[in-house]
């Protein structure tokens, strides 16, 4: 194939958002039926958090990609959970200044071309402040349910990524994959980035890892309560960075961490997110995503106390 | 939890639609694409000041066609790239207050129904009740081959995926087993603000979409054009295949769009109605008479001065 424009250059981490901070922070939206209530979230209760997660001094609003959780059995009955791409719109519509990315958007649900159409979109919606991210999807049931086939997952995520890759950079790509083709494919009109939107990839299989190294901005591990199991990751990362060349230093590497249920309510807790935030920071993480569901405000505010820390100690 | 798909009478659609007091409603097609009716690509804020101008000029709701390039990609007919019609819809819903919206139409071949079914109910959620689907099989052969998708069989797999995507909305679940699309207890939760979700909206005329429309759209799109002999005749074939499923034809919501000339029309929308206010309103009004509920203006300039200075002929339709 002749370069055309079509094939984008490996990832070198310069479309992640700037930022003068040592790390930024993300917060995992709830967007899905809670178990006891069997009740989500209304759209003006999401945007209404999401303003509020902006003042408590979030970064960004990261936003699963799921139809269903659970399996559909008594202990785990399925619940049901709003649609990501139209529920990112919305929301980068209603929130400004934040980033908004999917935390993460299953390749096996969609076709490549629709997912970059959609990341251009909401990256023009929002002013650029969008952030794809991409996995290769993991929970059967939901395959199932509509279905769309569950096989050959990691396949179907590298031709996806191959075709959404350069959709993003270049505005066309040409690729024929076993499962997903573009021929000379177009994402025209471009939205506000010139190079379009950052990609983030959260996974450390091997084979995923190498195409992390070839195709994301940015890498994310998750859900982690310390860095226990982060170190032979990052020598991992490194590893398939090295493989194809690729400076290591322009991953921008990010985490999730997850905080339990009864978090806030001991006097320590921000004291100790803080601590594990400095210590992920440490460790070269620029970029932090905080989860815990049910997200109450007791839990918001000692995140909001967390971050606070966290920049003033980076200040001083 | 199991779930019997309700078969026969059942499963046809009643006609669940928008009430309104006024005697026929008015849509805008919204342009999205490059060197749209817009003149220049419209960018998303330009699309939201045409939304804001409409909901002022009096129309009742906007229309976004689902596309990703329109032409063919020659010298003579170029690819002019579109925006995505979901995300745009969901984020204009969050936007525009009031105004229907709708997709005129989404194509079953690029998304599968489950998916189609999932963002219709978190726009409908977004806008507060305010979606309506339209669905239609898709045409424009240069947009499959790009993205890989088959052409084969379009009424086939438009049948797989509304006979999916409409008990999802109507019921929440879907269970059904077509060739090309399957749906195995398919939940759609949470649900949006209606309890029986957002109409359908499907505009063609073959003879096996319009039996296909008689069982499940609770609205139908003349195919837009403006030629009311040609629509008399799509009526007396309407109306069959609602009386071949055993439908009640007034049930069936009827709409029509057609492109319209304005001052300093640019050629951006072909075959227009010309630029004449007080034909206009003649032509809406022969629908109305037609029993047409609603019409799409395909107005040519598409700005938002050009939909403002559309009122006095939103006017002099209601007046009549």
């Amino acid at each position: 194939m002749a370069d055309n424009g079509a094939t984008a250059t490996i990832a070198d981490g310069r479309a992640w958002p700037a930022s003068d901070k040592a790390v930024t922070f993300g917060l995992m939206m709830p967007l899905f039926e809670d178990p006891e209530t069997r009740t989500a979230p209304s759209f003006e209760e999401m945007a209404a958090l999401g303003l509020e997660a902006r003042s408590s001094g979030f970064d960004a609003l990261w936003i699963a990609d799921h139809f269903v959780m659970g399996n559909g059995s008594e202990e785990q009955p399925f619940l049901g959970v709003w649609e990501s791409f139209t529920l990112m719109a919305g929301l980068a519509a209603r929130v400004p200044d934040l980033q908004i990315g999917s935390m993460v958007v299953c390749t096996g649900f969609r076709n490549p071309g629709v997912v970059a159409k959609m990341a251009e979109m909401i990256d023009e919606i929002s002013g650029g402040r969008f952030i794809l991210g991409l996995g290769a999807g993991w929970h059967k049931p939901e395959y199932d349910l509509f279905g769309l086939p569950f096989d050959h997952r990691y396949s179907r995520f590298e031709d996806a990524i191959r075709i959404i890759h350069p959709l993003l950079r270049t505005g066309k790509a040409d690729y024929q994959g076993e499962f997903y083709q573009a021929n000379d494919a177009l994402n025209v009109p471009r939205g506000p980035r010139e190079t379009g939107v950052p990609i983030i990839v959260g996974s450390n299989g091997e084979r995923m890892l190498g195409l992390i190294a070839q195709h994301a901005d940015a890498w994310n591990t998750a859900w982690h309560r310390d860095t226990s199991k982060v170190g032979p990751q990052l020598a991992a990362l490194e590893a398939a960075c090295a493989e194809v060349g690729r400076d290591p230093a322009s991953v921008v590497k990010t985490g999730g961490l997850y905080f339990d249920d009864s978090f806030g309510s001991g006097p320590d807790d921000a004291a100790n997110a803080a601590r594990l935030i400095g210590e992920f920071r440490d460790l070269g993480f620029s970029h932090l995503i905080l989860q815990s569901f049910p997200l109450t405000p007791v839990k918001l505010e000692a995140f909001a106390a967390a971050i606070e820390m966290v920049h003033a100690g980076d200040a001083g | 939890m199991t779930h019997e798909t309700p078969t026969g009478s059942d499963l046809l659609a009643t006609g669940h639609w928008p009430a309104s007091d006024k005697a026929i409603t008015l849509g805008l097609m919204v342009p999205i694409s490059e060197k749209a009716a817009f003149g220049e690509t419209p960018r998303f804020e330009d699309i939201v000041a045409i939304g804001l101008a409409a909901r002022e000029a009096g129309f009742d709701a906007l229309w976004f066609a689902d596309h990703f390039a329109m032409g063919h990609g020659t010298e003579d007919d170029p690819f002019r790239g579109v925006w995505e019609c979901w995300t745009l819809m969901a984020a204009v819903a969050a936007r525009v207050p009031d105004l229907q919206i709708g997709s005129l139409v989404a194509c079953t071949g690029y998304r599968n129904p489950g998916v189609i079914a999932k963002m219709t109910e978190m726009i409908d959620e977004i806008s507060g009740g305010r979606f309506i689907l339209g669905l239609g099989a898709g045409w424009h052969k240069p947009e499959y081959d790009q993205y890989g998708f088959p052409f084969d069989h379009r009424v086939s797999r438009f049948e797989d995926a509304i006979a999916i995507i409409h008990p999802l909305l109507r019921q929440g679940m879907a269970n059904y087993q077509g060739e090309f699309f399957q749906a195995n207890e398919a939940l759609n939760v949470p649900r949006g603000p209606r309890p029986a979700g957002a109409p359908i909206l499907v505009g063609s005329s073959g003879p096996r979409m319009l039996d296909l429309i008689a069982r499940y759209a609770d609205a139908w799109n003349n195919g837009w054009h403006s030629d009311t002999a040609r629509t008399k005749e799509q009526l007396v074939a309407l109306d069959a295949a609602c009386e071949a499923a055993g439908r009640d034809p007034k049930t069936l919501v009827r709409t029509a769009g057609a492109n319209l000339a304005r001052e300093d029309y640019l050629g951006a929308r072909p075959n227009p109605v010309p630029f004449d206010d007080a034909a206009q309103v003649a032509l809406i009004h022969e629908f109305r008479d037609l029993g047409f509920a609603h019409f799409i203006c395909g107005l040519d300039p598409a700005t938002p001065e050009s939909v403002a200075a559309f009122a006095p002929v939103i006017e002099q339709v209601h007046a009549g």
